[in-house]
């Protein structure tokens, strides 16, 4: 039971929603933007009040964009509202079906929306590593001087410093990635339609999920870490999840990377606590050359992995879910996969 | 803007019938379907979504009740254990044994019952993915398997129930 | 009448009689109860381990308005304790553990109730911490307890006060100095792990009320209706049929909610507040760290064996942690002291088995208690001695398995009730494939690899442990079964329907058992724990359907001109036994018979069966002797696991059990215990296990952070009965529903360890322990000092088969 009264405003438009923020703020009130809602209701139960009013935001239209919006056909639009199975359920989303996938539970992913994932608390918000992997952009709204709202759109690697930078009272209505690099890596088929939580209802398309392996990608092993790959034309993804024990459960490290024209991107959660586009391990690594990389013997390879991973320099996360060079080993052993995997022939199987 | 504050009215559409409930906006769905409409059957197990034996359905879709605000479920369909009847899920944990204490096995029907909804022919891979989201300490699940074959044969056909 | 070819209600897999109910969410758990009034409570909880209350500022919370009361432990110093009465229902100027309750507040609303709790500021005076039982018997520890030598406790625990011992059991057993200095071979190992938690779905809760006559009302979840009304009868005066206790049914036990648990704090509560109802009902994360769990445990094993693998002795010594408060854990050390040879043969024995207090939260019953604690030490051992040994595992413990004529660690000789643990062993090697050898290499970093091992378990439960049970008629001659048998899951009023079906030679479906306890009107029974409750219960039952019987015969005798002894009960009719066609209905004679004229004989037939153990005695405090145990089961598990040592991720592929349990009643309802157990039991080796930082503050108190076994994570499960009859159980049944836990720490450690290579005797035992063990060479759980670049390329053995396989 939530141990404290507070205020439930169901916004209609952006305007709505940034003006209910401003409201709340003049009048000395701290509000929040409520999507799913799943975390806001832990915190608030363990009496850490996270705002006197909650600014829910699925009814507003621009939040629901889910596909190639018709004015901008170079875009992938995945709106704040949109619940992260709907992403999962929709055929040929790949890794980014695989990022959200590891949240939380198939239950609760029917409630959490992908905003309330990457804008929320929590610090592992795997939903952004595509976003970031891919070079994505978020647009969002936020209050400017007179109670008007103005609407940006932003590449998300200028804002995100372990999560994301808004403006005060900023609301985030969709996040973006340019179709040509999904279809270079074999996301080119990106989902379409709306869901409309609230109202219709959230759409639910049945058929694919990580494990049936007809999305374009594979997994394998019935335990122990998940691992998927997948490959376009011009380049490939890869994705590994490793959790202490069960896989309904915060990741000691997610690891997603690609091979965008010629050159190998890395995008990890969890190892470092917060997700971190690992700009310095892919210069390692371009550095020295992936094929290079893969050519060397075992132990030479795994050097060269182990000195790019640590050239990030950042200090390992260490939890009861697991140590710190447990979680450092677990990354070392998932970019050394991601390199091999991501250099094999174009076909992408890794079953 | 619709603003829900102090005690709120709300036309809540459960199991079919629509109920008229005060809530607060900080109640859950949870606590309005167990201390304002009398449906005890969804559960309290852990309040924090980790569970699942608060699962009902809003619009044919599991959701967990405990993580929801009564106030974000306003018109939509709402089916609580106590609305299912019949379905082949209920009777495979009955004849399989698929529980013991009982109390998960609310969250836990309505989770399968809503696979099969979806997919009736659900692999293994499937059924794990969406059966994770519940915990039982008593069955060892060996139970909730068998009672999710029995409720696929029934739907499918194929396969041979033992009476 | 026409007699049938009725089948059996024996060894048949029965529908659960709460089926329709539990699968339609019907079934009333003890929170779908209101009370009109009631009012609810919220408990502030210790934030610290150790530490004297130097403050309670609740000014905040008094001036809310729906605030009905605040109370301290100030309020209410009785203490309360099952064997020890050693814990106010809220802390008294001291708190022992993090989590303990220090303040509950009540209020109109749970809203209320806790928005007023938030507001408490307590502060205190930080003390130095006990982190464990080892450290706990140190001359120079803290003391938890400084006041112990005022506690009232029953003859048979003897805490030490001026320590922070709460019980203290020895065995002693033979000459085992001189079998040590003869032994062909000597081990010793070392064993540890944290305390845990029993996680049963529904949370501990209890209402209470106090009506205008004096009469106290609880209805609460509790596995010991009776237990709690004795304790709280005795701890505050109230005379026990003044005294109610309600239990619906319950939503899961495992032993957390045996003994007393929230019913002392909702009781004075109400008594507080003019007896209006109040609730207490804990949120999940009080459930597990504020309510007790299951105990740690440090444990010290050394075995001395000749050459042929004969074990000639035994030196264990046990120290449970038992955290702030003892409960029943004082009990628990002391069933793993006369447990603590495990099921095997061994003639000399020094046993030293201490319950501890420590700054963890406390401890309670644990399904298998004690015995799951004993046979992971005893089964680490047997490990680590087939290895020395160069003996094949299940050799060995074949070698010395225990059997009818043995003798106990307490000095008693197994009767001819003992189940053949023999027999269990080989069909569990046999169905696990030992013969195929324990350890395959599938490819350069996965292996399978298999473990095994024995359990036995009795009841630990008290000398006059009883049991009673009353049959009733209706109009129709269907039965009913009145008890004290509470309903956790494991389907006991289906078990009992079915014994007094098969007594009566009538259906199932015909027998209807009450589903509720309520002391001032169903049969005293101990408490439904200690896998006691179908044997106990179940004679119970057995003898007051003979009773009825008697009755039956004795009111028909008279309309049908035949002596009672020629008569016969039987599916629904008393007949004549040499002339079955001249019958009455039991219709027509169970609530008395009418003659044709309108006289009326007989009256409605009750019948009433009790059951108290036999032969049970108190152990003597020197040397251990006496006769603790009613029954022992017998069993052995086995597990089949296939690890990834590159980064130990691991899955169990199969699980093994084979027990001897006399008889089965309900085939489907064993194997469901059996298998649950065994799940559980994995549970507790891989994950289970309260994470504490430096303050010994619990970390996981959640489920979010505190992991289970979940849906696809579970293994095959093989469940093969052995079926040697218990004479005096019931049909010749006896308990199994603790046991299939039992063996599996030591099964899946062996399996790990043999993975590995490496001896792991800790748990749980987690992928990143695997991993550890394997990268390192050696059991990183005994020293954590590994630095971050710890060699984890160039240590690997090239076949890890090689280092620590044994077939």
């Amino acid at each position: 039971m939530i141990p404290f009264e507070l205020t439930f405003r169901r916004a209609e438009t952006v305007d709505e929603a940034v003006g209910a923020w401003v409201e709340a703020t003049n009048a000395g009130q701290t509000a929040l933007y409520y999507g799913g809602g799943t975390e806001i209701v832990t915190l608030a139960r363990d009496n850490k009040r996270p705002a006197d009013v909650l600014i829910d935001y699925k009814r507003i239209p621009d939040t629901w964009v889910c596909g190639i919006d018709g004015d901008d056909a170079d875009t992938w639009w995945v709106g704040s509202a949109v619940r992260l199975n709907t992403v999962v359920d929709t055929p040929r989303t790949g890794l980014i079906a695989c990022c959200l996938s590891g949240v939380a539970d198939r239950t609760v992913r029917n409630s959490i929306t992908l905003g309330g994932n990457i804008c929320g608390m929590l610090p592992y918000r795997e939903g952004v590593l595509p976003f970031l992997l891919l070079d994505g952009t978020v647009t969002y709204a936020h209050p400017v001087d007179g109670g008007e709202s103005e609407v940006a759109t932003k590449p998300i690697n200028d804002l995100f410093h372990k999560k994301l930078k808004l403006p005060k009272g900023g609301l985030v209505l969709s996040f973006g990635i340019e179709a040509h690099l999904l279809a270079d890596v074999g996301l080119d088929q990106a989902p379409s339609g709306t869901a409309v939580p609230g109202e219709e209802g959230l759409d639910h398309e049945p058929g694919i999920g990580l494990h049936t392996g007809s999305g374009g990608y594979s997994v394998a092993a019935p335990y122990g870490p998940l691992t998927a790959v997948g490959s376009g034309p011009r380049g490939k993804w890869f994705y590994r999840r490793h959790t202490k024990e069960p896989r309904v459960d915060y990741p000691l490290v997610t690891v997603a990377m690609a091979v965008v024209s010629g050159s190998v991107r890395v995008a990890v959660a969890g190892a470092w606590g917060y997700p971190v586009r690992a700009d310095r391990v892919e210069d390692a690594l371009n550095a020295t050359g992936m094929d290079a990389i893969v050519a060397m013997d075992e132990t030479d390879r795994r050097g060269e992995i182990k000195r790019a991973v640590d050239a990030q320099e950042i200090q390992f996360k260490q939890d009861m879910r697991g140590s710190r060079r447990y979680r450092r080993e677990l990354t070392i052993q998932a970019i050394e996969d991601g390199v091999l995997a991501l250099t094999g022939d174009q076909s992408g199987g890794t079953e | 803007m619709k603003t829900y504050d102090g005690q709120a009215k709300l036309n809540l559409t459960v199991n079919g019938e629509v109920r008229t409930v005060w809530v607060a906006p900080a109640d859950t769905l949870l606590w309005a379907v167990r201390n304002r409409l009398g449906l005890t059957g969804s559960k309290l197990g852990c309040e924090n979504g980790d569970c699942g034996a608060c699962t009902v359905h809003v619009n044919g879709i599991p959701i967990k009740s405990c993580y929801t605000l009564a106030v974000d479920v306003e018109g939509v369909e709402i089916t609580t254990i106590e609305g299912l009847s019949g379905s082949p899920v209920q009777e495979g944990f009955r004849k399989e044994y698929g529980f013991q204490c009982g109390f998960c096995t609310s969250g836990f029907i309505m989770n399968g019952h809503a696979l099969l909804q979806a997919e009736p022919t659900a692999d293994v891979a499937t059924r794990v993915d969406w059966l994770q989201s519940n915990i039982c300490r008593c069955t060892g699940y060996e139970g909730i398997e068998k009672a999710m074959d029995h409720a696929q044969v029934l739907i499918n056909g194929g396969g041979e129930l033992e009476e | 009448m026409q007699m049938s070819s009725r089948r059996s209600s024996l060894g048949v897999s029965l529908e659960r009689k709460d089926a329709p109910d539990k699968t339609t969410g019907r079934t009333r758990y003890t929170d779908d109860f209101t009370v009109p009034g009631m009012l609810y409570a919220a408990i502030v909880s210790s934030k610290t381990a150790h530490g004297l209350i130097s403050d309670i500022d609740d000014t905040a919370a008094r001036e809310m308005p729906g605030v009905r009361g605040v109370f301290t432990g100030k309020d209410f110093p009785q203490l309360v304790g099952l064997y020890l009465g050693d814990k106010p229902a809220l802390a008294v100027d001291r708190v022992r553990y993090f989590g303990e309750p220090v303040v509950a507040v009540v209020a109109d609303d749970e809203r209320t109730a806790q928005a007023a709790a938030a507001r408490i500021r307590v502060k205190y005076e930080e003390l130095p911490i006990v982190r464990s039982p080892r450290e706990g018997i140190k001359s120079d520890a803290p003391l938890i307890h400084p006041n112990m030598e005022q506690y009232v406790h029953i003859p048979a625990i003897l805490p030490e006060p001026g320590t922070n011992i709460a019980h203290h059991t020895r065995m002693r057993k033979g000459d085992p100095d001189a079998a040590f200095a003869a032994a062909d071979a000597v081990i010793e190992g070392n064993y540890k792990f944290p305390p845990k938690d029993h996680v049963a779905m529904e949370p501990r809760v209890a209402v209470a009320e106090i009506k205008s006559d004096g009469q106290v009302v609880i209805r609460t979840s509790t596995q010991s209706p009776y237990g709690a009304r004795g304790i709280m009868s005795r701890t505050f005066g109230i005379p026990p049929g003044k005294l109610t206790i309600q239990t619906a049914e319950i939503g899961g036990g495992f032993g957390g909610k045996a003994g007393i648990q929230l019913e002392p704090l909702a009781y004075l509560l109400s008594k507080s507040l003019g007896g209006r109802p109040v609730r207490v009902q804990n949120t999940r994360e009080q459930d597990m760290v504020g309510s007790p769990g299951g105990p740690g445990l440090e444990a010290t094993v050394k075995l001395a064996a000749k050459q042929d693998g004969t074990i000639t002795a035994a030196e264990v010594q046990f120290f449970f942690d038992s955290g702030g408060y003892a409960d029943y854990a004082v009990n628990v050390s002391r069933a793993a002291g006369y447990a603590s040879t495990g099921p095997y043969n061994i003639p000399n024995l020094r046993t030293d088995s201490y319950c501890v207090y420590t700054n963890h939260p406390f401890a309670t019953a644990y399904r298998g208690f004690g015995h799951i604690e004993m046979s992971y030490a005893i089964e680490r051992s047997m490990e680590i001695l087939a290895e020395k040994l160069d003996i094949d595992a299940v050799a060995l413990r074949w070698h010395n398995a225990i059997q009818a004529g043995d003798e106990t660690p307490s000095q008693n000789v197994l009767d001819g009730n003992t189940g053949d643990l023999r027999e269990c062993l080989d069909r569990v090697a046999r169905h696990l494939g030992w013969a195929q050898g324990p350890i395959e290499r599938i490819d350069h970093d996965r292996f399978r690899t298999k473990g095994i091992s024995c359990y036995w378990k009795a009841p630990a439960i008290p000398t006059f442990t009883d049991a009673g049970a009353l049959v009733s008629f209706n109009e129709d001659g269907s039965v009913n079964l009145v008890t004290g048998a509470v309903e956790m899951g494991q389907g006991i009023y289906t078990g009992l329907a079915q014994i007094v079906a098969e007594r009566l030679k009538m259906h199932p479906d015909e027998i209807h058992v009450v589903q509720e306890v309520m002391t001032d009107r169903s049969t005293h029974d101990w408490t439904s724990a200690a896998s006691r409750t179908l044997f106990m219960v179940g004679r119970a039952a057995i003898a007051a359907v003979d009773d009825a019987v008697v009755q039956i015969k004795r009111v028909a005798s008279a309309p049908m001109r035949a002596p009672e002894e020629d008569l016969e009960v039987a599916e629904g009719w008393v007949y004549l036994r040499d002339d079955p066609e001249q019958a009455l209905p039991l219709s027509q004679v169970v609530l008395g018979y009418v003659y044709p004229n309108g006289n009326a004989i007989g009256g409605p037939i009750i019948g009433h069966g009790k059951y108290i153990a036999r032969h049970l005695s108190d152990i003597d405090p020197e040397t251990g002797k006496g006769r603790p145990g009613l029954e022992w089961t017998l069993g052995a598990i086995g597990v089949e696991i296939e690890v990834n040592l590159r980064d130990g991720s691991f899955r169990v592929l199969k699980g093994v059990c084979s027990m001897d349990v006399g008889r089965v009643i309900n085939p489907a309802l064993a194997r469901g215990q059996v298998v649950g157990a065994m799940a559980m039991g994995i549970g507790y080796t891989t994950r289970e296990a309260f994470e504490f930082d430096s303050n010994e503050h619990v970390l996981n108190n959640k489920l979010r952070d505190y992991k289970l076994l979940r849906y696809g994570e579970h293994p095959e499960y093989i469940v093969d009965f052995v079926e040697t009859p218990q004479g005096d159980g019931p049909f010749g049944a006896r308990g199994l529903g603790e046991q299939g836990i039992i063996g599996m720490p030591g099964a899946l450690s062996a399996a790990f360890s043999r993975a590995t290579g490496v001896q792991l005797n800790a748990l749980p035992i987690t992928p990143e322990y695997v991993w550890g063990g394997y990268h390192t060479g050696r059991d990183t759980a005994w020293n954590d000092a590994l630095a971050d670049d710890t060699p984890t390329d160039g240590s690997r053995a090239d076949d890890a088969a090689g280092k620590g396989g044994q077939s």
